[in-house]
This record gives structure tokens, sequence and C-alpha cells, in this order.
């Protein structure tokens, strides 16, 4: 209601329209290998992620003109947002670091899905409100900035293990890689990326694991409840151990470990959305 | 007989048999998730049928994370961490304390990153040029020499490889504080009326009070409300009282609990004990009659009729326009009507069908105030072994193990410079080696 008159909620509605514009660069670029295109994909990710970055920092602020005064980060639609910042964010370290835009197609997907779902989705409130008591405390900043962080790199992770498994099929059987996949980074090349992000993840995870559990114990007096969404990161956790173990077993290398990635990313989208559209517990206290 | 055995310890060392068990542990968590825990089996016959109410509860899915299948993958789970972490560490010692420092024949076969230059110039220059360049670029620099060679060998990040071992141990000590919580300690709650005190609480499950040492007294309860009317704080002022005394005064608000001798009150939740209100009632149409009525909970006559009336509820913000009680008026012979009586719309008659007027007085409640007690004496235990954990983590992904090996030897007319290099994450390594030789070759004595 309110929320949407606000700048700061202009400023997400440009966001997510960039985002698309962005989205649709690479996938014309990937298609045409044309390097200005792709240029300017990177060019709108990063217009995107510097307007969104403004969006983020002006409804922190606007809170305070409510007389409310809470971080953005708080309800599912702040999440989201805050989700596609993260992975913008780290899509375009990747995307320097590597110098590479073919990721572009793969991860912008993500980011631009979760910027629509947060600005169309009927269900969920745009409005800044004001924090439940459950939720007053420090600890929140430090719980949500470290798991998103974490869900970001997984974001890229799961990626490129897409452009892996597709490459590596054609790979293995020999066939011709046409001028779309041959312009992708080699597969052990993909594998490492996917390694670089699952390395930063993985800790990120673990730390909000246990800012989410100093947290609980603080609040609630237990650090561990088998609530639905502690059990689903602690899922996701067994599976990205199981990924980082398994680049050390024969056999379990390289394609296994991509679908690993994929399937943990899956595990990711469940504890982040799925527990609290379908199931209940203490996570579902916020809305 | 001596090789099967062998056979099972390798099998409970391997790596593989870890993921396998991650893998299984991220399925079989799911049931827990998706089935509702902790109900009667009477709730899961109406929910699934009598067959799957039966599974669940052969299977004690109804409580599965503390069935003794799930106990048991956890405690395999152990074994092959701990089975993996004690063989594998001693060689990873050993290569820490003594690694291979000199580049022999052997050494530089078993490497990828290797090439020799062959440079004009006397080799006591050259050694002392290599040896200024690499301490340059690493820092200390060892230094042998053997049959008129000489050997260099720099090493950085030489305990990366230690950070598996302390995860491993991290997940270990964790494990011993949630047994040492789930043996020592326990969960419990306790409601205080405002005003009252108690010297027990009720442990989870148990139905019998379990005293404490002292006595916790709720001197008040209250609730405070942002201006649209949501809670903002629910807040108990609390006394710790030991022989008589107050000890202690203080309050609690949820994200903010109470600590004492080992006891930790959390605020959880709260009830309305009584509700009072005052209210003016008049009677409609000519020759009006004024009451001022004190309402609670229970129905209060009106002087001089049949006709009853009590509170039902208050809201802090109805509609939008501030403080409401709701009323309950039952009129002779008529069925009760539930109607708001608004705090800043005294002009407003919210039951014209009826004979009285109400208009809003005042109002207040009494509370009790309900606290969640634990007693958790592996909580620290917990704490260590989750920092021990961050650090294993960051000292196994951040702390990059390098090592740069180089031979130096006079053969023939020209000085043979060896330069070898080696770290687990080639990749990276492999540009920042390519630039050690390129700075080698363009070096000049």
């Amino acid at each position: 209601m309110e929320g949407s008159l606000f700048i700061s909620g202009k400023l997400l509605s440009v966001t997510t329209f960039v985002y698309f514009l962005a989205m649709f660069f690479y996938f014309i670029y990937l298609v045409s290998k044309n390097n200005t295109v792709g240029l300017f994909g990177t060019i709108a990710t990063l217009a995107g992620f510097f307007v969104e970055t403004g969006g983020l920092v002006l409804r922190w602020v606007e809170s305070y003109q409510l007389g409310i005064g809470r971080p953005p980060l708080t309800n599912l639609y702040e999440s989201l947002v805050f989700f596609s910042w993260c992975t913008a964010g780290i899509y375009l370290a990747f995307e320097f670091y590597y110098k590479n835009r073919f990721m572009g197609a793969f991860v912008l997907p993500f980011v631009s899905a979760s910027m629509a779902f947060a600005s169309f989705s009927p269900n969920i409130s745009q409005e800044i409100q004001p924090l439940v008591p459950a939720l007053q405390s420090n600890w929140l900043i430090y719980h949500v900035i470290t798991c998103f962080f974490a869900y970001a790199a997984f974001a890229v992770a799961a990626g490129v293990s897409i452009m892996y498994v597709i490459k590596f099929r054609k790979e293995e059987k020999k066939l011709p890689l046409g001028p779309i996949l041959s312009l992708f980074p080699t597969t052990p090349t993909l594998d490492d990326i996917n390694y670089k992000a699952i390395a930063v993840g993985f800790p990120m995870l673990t730390l909000g694991i246990i800012t989410g559990a100093a947290w609980a114990n603080y609040a609630w007096g237990s650090y561990w409840s088998w609530d639905p969404k502690e059990t689903w990161s602690l899922i996701t956790w067994f599976v990205y151990a199981a990924f980082l173990h398994a680049r050390f077993t024969r056999g379990w290398r390289g394609k296994k470990a991509a679908w690993l990635s994929i399937v943990g990313f899956i595990s990711v989208i469940i504890t982040y959305l799925g527990v609290n559209l379908l199931l209940s517990g203490l996570h579902s206290y916020a809305s | 007989m001596t090789k099967k055995k062998f056979d099972f310890f390798d099998f409970l060392a391997s790596i593989k048999l870890a993921v396998i068990l991650l893998i299984i542990l991220a399925i079989t968590s799911i049931f827990g998730t998706v089935i509702p825990q902790n109900e009667s089996f009477d709730r899961y016959v109406h929910m699934y049928g009598e067959i799957w109410a039966r599974i669940i509860a052969t299977f004690e899915l109804y409580d599965m994370y503390h069935s003794w299948w799930f106990i048991f993958l956890l405690a395999f789970f152990t074994l092959n961490l701990i089975v993996c972490s004690v063989k594998r560490l001693p060689p990873v010692i050993n290569q820490i304390k003594s690694p291979n420092k000199i580049l022999d024949e052997n050494l530089e076969k078993s490497l990828t990153l290797v090439d020799t230059l062959k440079k004009k110039g006397d080799p006591d220059s050259w050694i002392k040029t290599i040896k200024d360049y690499l301490s340059k670029k690493f820092g200390t620099v060892e230094e042998q020499e053997i049959d008129g060679k000489t050997y260099f060998y720099v090493e950085k990040g030489r305990y990366s490889r230690l950070g598996v071992y302390i995860t491993h141990l991290s997940i270990i000590i964790i494990m011993i504080g949630g047994m040492i919580g789930a043996i020592w300690g326990f969960r419990g709650f306790v409601q205080i009326p405002e005003g009252e005190a108690v010297n027990y609480v009720f442990i989870r499950g148990k139905n019998q009070p379990h005293n404490i040492d002292f006595i916790i007294k709720c001197d008040d309860f209250s609730l405070s409300y942002y201006p649209m009317g949501m809670v903002k704080e629910y807040r108990s002022d609390v006394s710790i009282i030991e022989n008589g005394k107050v000890v202690k005064k203080d309050y609690l608000i949820v994200n903010k609990p109470l600590t004492y001798k080992g006891l930790t009150f959390y605020q959880s939740s709260y009830g309305v004990i009584d509700r009072l209100g005052k209210v003016v009632a008049f009677t409609k149409g000519g020759n009006s009659k004024i009451y001022e009525l004190s309402l609670s909970e229970k129905f209060t006559n009106i002087p001089g009729s049949n006709d009853y009336v009590r509170i039902i509820d208050y809201y802090p913000n109805l509609d939008n326009v501030g403080p409401a009680i709701i009323l309950q008026v039952a009129e002779e012979g008529k069925m009760p009507v539930n109607l708001p009586v608004y705090k800043n719309l005294p002009d407003k008659d919210m039951y014209p069908e009826g004979k009285y007027f109400f208009k809003f007085g005042d109002y207040s409640e009494t509370h009790y105030t309900g606290l969640q007690v634990t007693k958790d004496p592996g909580v620290w235990v917990v704490w260590i072994g989750c920092i021990l954990m961050m650090i294993g983590l960051y000292v196994s992904f951040f702390v990059n193990r390098k090592r740069v090996w180089a031979r130096v030897y006079f053969e023939g007319d020209r000085t043979s410079i060896t330069i070898a290099g080696h770290s687990p994450r080639t990749r990276l390594f492999e540009e920042e080696f390519a630039k050690i030789l390129e700075d080698i070759k363009e070096l000049k004595v």
C-alpha cells in the first residue's frame, strides 16, 4: 500500500526491469556471440546492481521516516530483493575474475526471477512493516546477511553446474560442441568456478546456521529445535558437505559433483521459499 | 581373516562412505519436515490412515530426529568421521613437520610444475640472486648444500591441510555439547500471574512441577504497541527472591532473556486473567438514565433491569481509530450481541437497535506471563565447537598452501637452475608459478 509510493519502491521496480534487460542481453550474447551485446549485459547488470543498492538503502532510510527504523531484511519481499542483490554482486565478481560473460545467461535468470517474484506475486506485501518482537535483535542482520550471501554463491554455482552438465554431456559422447558450447569455459574451468563459489558459500552457510542457532538460543532458549527451516538448512549443509568430499573421491568428481551442486541449490530454494510457503514452524512467525 | 578385518577398517575410513552417509542423512532428514512431529497416534491415523500411522509408529517417525535409527545413522557418521581423520592425520602432521625440502630426481618427477634454465654466470652469484628473489617473494628461505648442489625450499600456508581436521573435531565437540545438554539440561515453562511468585517450573513432557532453588516473582506484565496497533514489545518485570530477600530485579522481553543460577528465563507467551473496564451506559429515548458500570469478563447486571453486559475483548487500535473495548450485551429476551465501543468515537452508537448507548471510560487488564525456562550446561561447549568450525573452514578454504623448490649447481659451462612448485589449488598457482619462472628468466648476475 504505502510502500510502493516511496522512492525505494520505484527504484526497485526499475531494478526488476533492468535485470530482465540484462538477462535478455546475455541470452542474445549467448546465441550471437556479439561482444557489444555482451557488454550491454554487463552494463545492465551493473546498473541494476547500483539502482538496487540505492533502493535497499533508501528503504532502510524510509523505515526511519515511518518511525519504525529497521534494516530492509525482514520479510519475504525484502529477502527476495536482497537475494537478487547478493547474487548479482557475486555474479559480477566472478564475471570480472574469469572474464567470461557466458555465465550471465545462466545466473541472471535467478536474479530476475527473484525480483519478478518479489514485485509481481500478489501474496507478497511490499509494505514497510514494523518488526514483531521476535525479530527485534541485532542477530537478525548477521543471520540474514550470512545466509543470503551463501544462497547467492550457491546460485552462481548452480548456474555454472548447469553449463557443466550441458557441455559435459556432449564432450562425453564426443559430439561436436557447436558454436555456443565451444565458447563456454572449458569443463575443468566450470568445475573450478563451481568449487570456488561453493568454497565461499559453504562457510557462509555454516556461519548463517551458527548465527541462527545463537539467535534462537538467545530468543527462545534453544539453539536447535529441528524446526523445518533449521532442518532444511542442515539438509542443504549435508548436500554441500557431500559435494566437498565428493571431490576427493574417485568416480564422484565432475558430473556427479555438478549434479550435487544443482541438487544443493534445489535444497536452498526449499529452505528459503518452500519452508515458508508450504510448511509451518518458527520461521513463519514473521508473517 | 585378517584381510577381511582390514577391508572393513578401510571402508570405515573412506571418504566415499562419508559422501554416501551425508546423502543418506540429507534424504532421511526430509521426513521429519514433511510429517508433523510429536503428534498422537490417532492424529496420524486421521491424517494418513492406519497403515501409514503404524509405519510412522514403528520407525518412530513421530519424533524422527530422536529415533533409534536416526541416532544410529548419526553415530555411524561420527564413527566414519573419527576413523577417517585418525587414519589421515598422522601422515599430514608428518608432512607438516618434516616436508620434503630437497628437490631430488624422485620429487622432480612427481611434480608437474617444473622447469630448468641454463644460465651464464658463476653459481655462487646465482645462488645469492635466487635466494634474494625467493626471500623477497615468500619470506624465509631454507637452504641446504649437498654434493655441490644448493637446494632452496619455501613454503606458505603450511597449516592449511589441518583445516579439515579442525572442522571434523569441531563437529564432534558440537555433538558432545548437544549430549551434555540432553543429559544434564532440561526445557520447561512456567506461567506466573502478575503480582505472584513461584519456586517451581514445569518440565516439558512431564506434568509435575520441578522445584528450583529460588523464587521468581512477576511484578508486572505489559504490552506496548506500534502506532498502527501491532505489538511492539512483551515485557515482564520480575524479581528473584532468595531467603525472603529480593536479590535481583530485572525485566524480560523477547530477545532479552534473564539468567540466574544456571537457569535462563525467556519471554514466550502471556495471557489475560481478567479485563476490567469502566463504561458509561445511557438508556436511549427521553428521560435518559445514566449508569457508570465497572465491567469484567463476567456478566454484570445493569441496575434496575434484567440486562447484562461483559467485556470479551480489547483492541489497542481497532479499524484504525484507536482503542476499543468489545462488549457483549445480553438484553432480556434477546440473543447476546457483540459490539465495539471506541474511545475516539464517543458519539457513535454501535448498537442502534439496542436499549443502551455505551461510552468508553477506562480499561485495564491483569495478565499472567508465560516464561520458557531452560537449563543447558552444554551450550558453551556447542559455541566453542562452532567457533572452532569457523576457524577450521577458514583455514581449509582460504589458507592456500604453496611450496617452491629450487636447485642450483654448475654444469659444463653454465649454471643449471631448476625451479619447481606445488599447490593443491593448481589452477590458481599455475599463473603465479609462470610469473616466477618469467622473473627468473629475466634475472641477471
